[in-house]
């Protein structure tokens, strides 16, 4: 028997078998990658897009070497049109789909090539292939090209011989059919130039009419659109449906893969009768309409029958690499790494898997243990917080509608599905990510650590506070008015009247109080004492940290103390201060003492001047005085001045007074020289406002002496038998104190009775 | 006719001083003058001091007369105060960052460990040391007022630290209340806390009164010696 090669795998085969009983490829003659097939009316000459002009430029551009070759190819979309670009092989002659476009005639001395349709027409109608259909429309001739028109006269008009060819009467085909082929023609049919592709889209093609001659009940699409209507039909069916787009070239299988579901929803409705391929049974979407919205369900594919293949070639995986044979895939893969090839395998699996989307109540997704442990709580917590319905958006439904409901609650539930939508971008773009039962039970594991649920509802509750905590802090309290101005100024400047009346009356009348002081207080006492103990001619340290205001009284409450100091010991002074004017008020101070006024600059004393860095500052000079302050006030040595002969640090003091008004100045003094000062006695003169909070450090021993107010100035002036003006105003101060206190007490009694008054009236306190 | 500078000076004072109380029937010019020429002068003053007693004898003259090597380590503080001056332009304000976070680091630095050093743990240890009752109790009064005196010291210890206790518990009603012992011990420390209170506003008091008396006797030693 003669026997024929197969031109594609070189079996041998019997002479009189039209194909391959390998590949199936045709034994005679090439075969067309596909019939073609028009619906297009003819018409003005559409819009054709950028790209497909560029390939019809393209086109035109093949040389006559090219033209020879061109075959009957049609140029389907983009995605054939470049996987026929990379193959290279020039096989696209897209004068025919311009002839279409245009609804021409060939042009004249085009010679016409065999289309397709008739090469397949004519092979199918003489080996009785059960593959080869064309459908066409019958009212639109004028667009069919001679090729197209002859193989229609090749067909057998009979049914029966069209029935025993595989030939679908039009008769029998329903409506919807004939729509879907229709529109599945402009999406045109992939060229393949492998026998094997086109001869395996064929034998899929009766499966695929199987399947679509059954559309699913609809019931509820009248309203929608009519392309809708046919998806949806087109969804419905409980077979899987045909498969779309025949096996194309390996890029558009790729495409194919990675988009599985897309391709599926995407080109429901635009199928080619052409090419139906037995489709991996992918995932149904059954659209329903309610209230007026279309719901979607997905439903998970029916489990694949015996009778399919095992494995499906209409849908290309990755670990092929859209190749369509394994041996192709083993020929890609044998010089890539085990890794590269076992991931490549995985990741086929997990794509199968996921192109199969899962019902809405799927099993939960594999997560970290800590992201396991803290999720079915936030679920629950979140649901219990805001009251959320089990239902999910039915739910919300529902309670949208439910006119108990108060309008805080919708705000909540509003807030929640923003807060779920803000979170999700385009979700329908993205797959769909496994669902989680809701009611799952907590999965925390033991190593888990606990979650912390936002407690929404406290936070709620407690913003409005928060908020108005803040706009209090922030919102500025009115000032107080008198409600009787008029009243309060003739009592204020009676008052101002009545103290410097009688200070200046005390004053000008010079006449010695008889009122003598109170005996010093121990702090002042021992201060005194103390400084008494030291050397003569010892080094002495005085810091004048006080203001202005209150030279008045620090100078009535040191002067005593320094005077007895000088008049005794003649010690050499250092003054230093950190507050700019501390310096001045240190050389008035030494002005009214008479025992200072011997002292001369440089010799028996040196400023030092102003101490810059505040604490800063008081640590440096506490760690080295001359290193902190290296020249004095006249920008002289501070180490050459005599006074700080053998001085190198704060220890070397015989004595540091510390005159200051401040509490915090004073601290920071004690604080900084603790553990600095050896056997130096520190003795602070204190205003009468510092003074009670500079007393614990007296009563801790940090200090050795306190003189706090004129009254300890006064005190240690009567004791020490010195000159001052502190006991000379020790009488106006006592007098002006009593009469402040009496002013004090007149107004708070005042207050007292015209609370009482407005009690017993009924009206308000004070009123 | 010869005009003293004592005069001149005392005259100043008198009316600024003149001024200063004339805010008692209420604002007025003479005061405002008073007021705002006391801010000039400070801020003229300050400035002064600023250059003479800190950047002319501390940085600038050590840096001419000092050798390469003292130049090159007064240049970091220089160029730190550079840095810190850029806090004056707002386009440049970021360079200033660093010096200023050293400056407020170290500053935090030593305030801390010496309020640690200085304060707190002397300032306990005093207060320790008070509870022993057998020293200074001589006889059953004395034993009687030193059991009061530190008796006293440890309430008014513990319940001024209660006061600030500000941890609380948020009852049925929604309000946040401290606990009833807390708050009993709130209470009793609010009047220690009053008495500290009283005592300083009596020591301010006391400050004026003596400022007043200073004052009133500069200007009637100054009326009174102008015919001298």
């Amino acid at each position: 028997m003669a026997q024929m090669a197969c031109p594609v795998c070189g079996e041998r085969n019997p002479d009189h078998h039209a194909y391959c009983r390998v590949c199936g490829s045709a034994l005679h003659e090439k075969l067309p990658d596909a019939p073609s097939s028009v619906t297009e009316p003819a018409g003005p000459e559409p819009v054709i897009p950028q790209w497909l002009k560029d390939a019809l430029a393209m086109s035109d551009q093949v040389s006559g070497e090219a033209k020879e070759m061109e075959g009957p190819g049609r140029q389907a979309g983009p995605v054939e049109q470049a996987s026929a670009s990379d193959r290279g092989r020039g096989e696209e002659n897209l004068d025919w789909l311009r002839r279409l476009t245009q609804g021409a005639e060939p042009r004249a001395g085009d010679s016409v090539p065999p289309s397709p349709a008739e090469a397949r027409g004519e092979g199918q109608a003489g080996e009785g292939s059960e593959a080869g259909r064309t459908e066409t429309s019958s009212d639109q001739p004028t667009v069919l090209g001679k090729w197209l028109q002859r193989s229609r006269q090749t067909l057998p008009e009979d049914p029966a011989s069209r029935s025993e060819l595989g030939i679908e009467d039009a008769s029998t085909v329903p409506d919807w059919i004939g729509d879907l082929r229709a529109k599945g023609v402009a999406a045109g049919t992939p060229e393949s130039s492998s026998a094997e592709e086109w001869r395996r889209s064929e034998a899929g093609q009766a499966q695929g009419e199987a399947n679509l001659g059954a559309p699913g009940p609809l019931g509820q699409d009248e309203e929608l659109p009519e392309w809708l209507v046919r998806a949806m039909r087109g969804s419905e069916g409980t077979a899987p449906p045909p498969q779309s787009a025949q096996p194309g070239p390996a890029s558009m299988e790729g495409l194919t893969a990675g988009k599985a579901g897309e391709v599926q929803e995407s080109t429901r409705g635009f199928e080619r009768d052409e090419a139906p391929q037995p489709a991996r049974p992918l995932p149904t979407t059954t659209s329903t309409i309610e209230q007026g919205r279309v719901r979607r369900e997905v439903r998970p594919p029916p489990p694949q029958t015996a009778s399919e293949p095992a494995e499906d070639d209409s849908l290309p995986n990755i670990a092929t690499g859209g190749l369509h044979s394994p041996e192709d895939a083993e020929h890609l893969f044998i010089d890539l790494p085990d890794w590269l090839s076992g991931s490549a395998t995985a990741s086929a699996s997990s794509l199968d898997e996921s192109s199969t989307t899962e019902p809405l109540e799927a099993r939960p997704a594999s997560l970290p243990s800590w992201l396991e442990g803290m999720r079915p709580d936030d679920a629950a917590e979140l649901r219990t917080d805001l009251d959320l319905p089990t239902g999910g958006a039915s739910g919300f439904s529902a309670r949208e509608t439910d006119p108990d409901r108060s309008s805080e609650d919708r705000l909540i539930d509003l807030e929640f599905l923003a807060s779920l939508a803000s979170g999700i971008e385009d979700r329908d773009n993205f797959p769909r990510p496994p669902q989680r039962e809701a009611p799952a039970p907590p999965q925390r594991s033991p190593e888990s650590p606990p979650a912390t649920p936002v407690d929404a509802k406290v936070q709620r509750t407690e913003v409005p506070l928060l908020d108005q905590l803040l706009g209090e802090s922030q919102t500025a309290a009115p000032l107080l008015r008198p409600r009787h101005p008029a009243a309060v100024r003739p009592l204020r400047w009676l008052i101002a009247s009545a103290l410097v009346v009688v200070t200046a009356g005390m004053l000008l009348n010079a006449s010695q109080s008889p009122i003598v002081p109170a005996p010093a207080s121990e702090p002042a006492t021992q201060a005194l004492d103390l400084l008494r103990s030291i050397a003569d001619l010892s080094p002495l340290l005085i810091m004048a940290e006080y203001a202005p205001a209150r030279a008045a009284e620090l100078e009535m409450s040191a002067t005593p103390l320094l005077q007895d100091l000088l008049a005794r010991r003649h010690p050499r002074l250092a003054l230093v201060s950190t507050s700019a004017t501390g310096p001045l008020l240190a050389e008035r101070l030494l002005e009214g003492a008479p025992a200072a006024r011997g002292y001369q600059e440089g010799i028996d004393r040196v400023n030092l001047g102003y101490l810059p860095g505040g604490t800063l500052g008081i640590s440096a000079f506490a760690r080295g005085p001359l290193e902190a302050k290296p020249v004095d006030l006249t920008l002289q040595s501070s180490a050459d001045a005599q006074p700080l002969e053998n001085v190198t640090a704060l220890s070397d003091f015989a004595a540091l007074l510390l005159v200051t008004d401040s509490a915090d100045l004073a601290r920071a003094w004690i604080e900084q020289s603790t553990g600095l000062r050896g056997t130096a006695v520190l003795v602070v003169i204190a205003s009468a406002q510092a003074a009670p909070l500079i007393q614990p450090y007296f009563q801790s021993g940090q200090i050795d002496g306190l003189v706090s107010g004129m009254q300890d100035g006064a005190s240690l002036e009567t004791r020490s038998s010195g000159t001052g003006s502190a006991k000379a105003y020790w009488n106006i101060y006592t007098l002006g104190m009593l009469l402040s206190a009496a002013v004090l007490m007149g107004a708070a009694l005042w207050n007292v009775l015209r609370a009482l008054q407005g009690r017993a009236s009924g009206g308000a306190p004070g009123a | 006719m010869n005009i003293s500078t004592d005069l001149v000076t005392g005259a100043a004072a008198f009316l600024i001083t003149v001024g200063i109380f004339s805010y008692a029937i209420g604002d007025n010019a003479l005061f405002r003058t008073a007021a705002h020429l006391f801010v000039g002068v400070s801020a003229g003053y300050l400035a002064s001091v600023a250059w003479w007693q800190v950047l002319w004898p501390d940085l600038l003259l050590p840096f001419l007369r000092a050798g390469i090597q003292e130049r090159a380590a007064l240049a970091v503080p220089l160029f730190g105060a550079a840095l810190i001056l850029m806090k004056s332009s707002p386009r440049l304000s970021r360079l200033g960052t660093p010096a200023t976070a050293f400056l407020a680091g170290v500053s935090a630095a030593v305030v801390i460990s010496g309020a640690i050093t200085g304060t707190l743990m002397p300032q306990s240890m005093a207060a320790i040391r008070a509870f022993p009752l057998t020293s200074g109790s001589e006889g059953e009064g004395g034993r009687l007022a030193a059991l009061f005196q530190v008796g006293l010291l440890l309430v008014g210890t513990i319940s001024t630290l209660a006061y600030f206790h500000f941890g609380a518990r948020t009852s049925v009603d929604g309000s946040s209340r401290r606990p009833a012992f807390i708050e009993a011990m709130a209470m009793v420390g609010s009047i220690f806390i009053a008495t500290t209170l009283g005592v300083l506003f009596a020591g301010v008091l006391s400050a004026a009164v003596v400022a007043l008396i200073d004052r009133i006797g500069f200007a009637i030693s100054f009326l009174t010696g102008l015919p001298s």
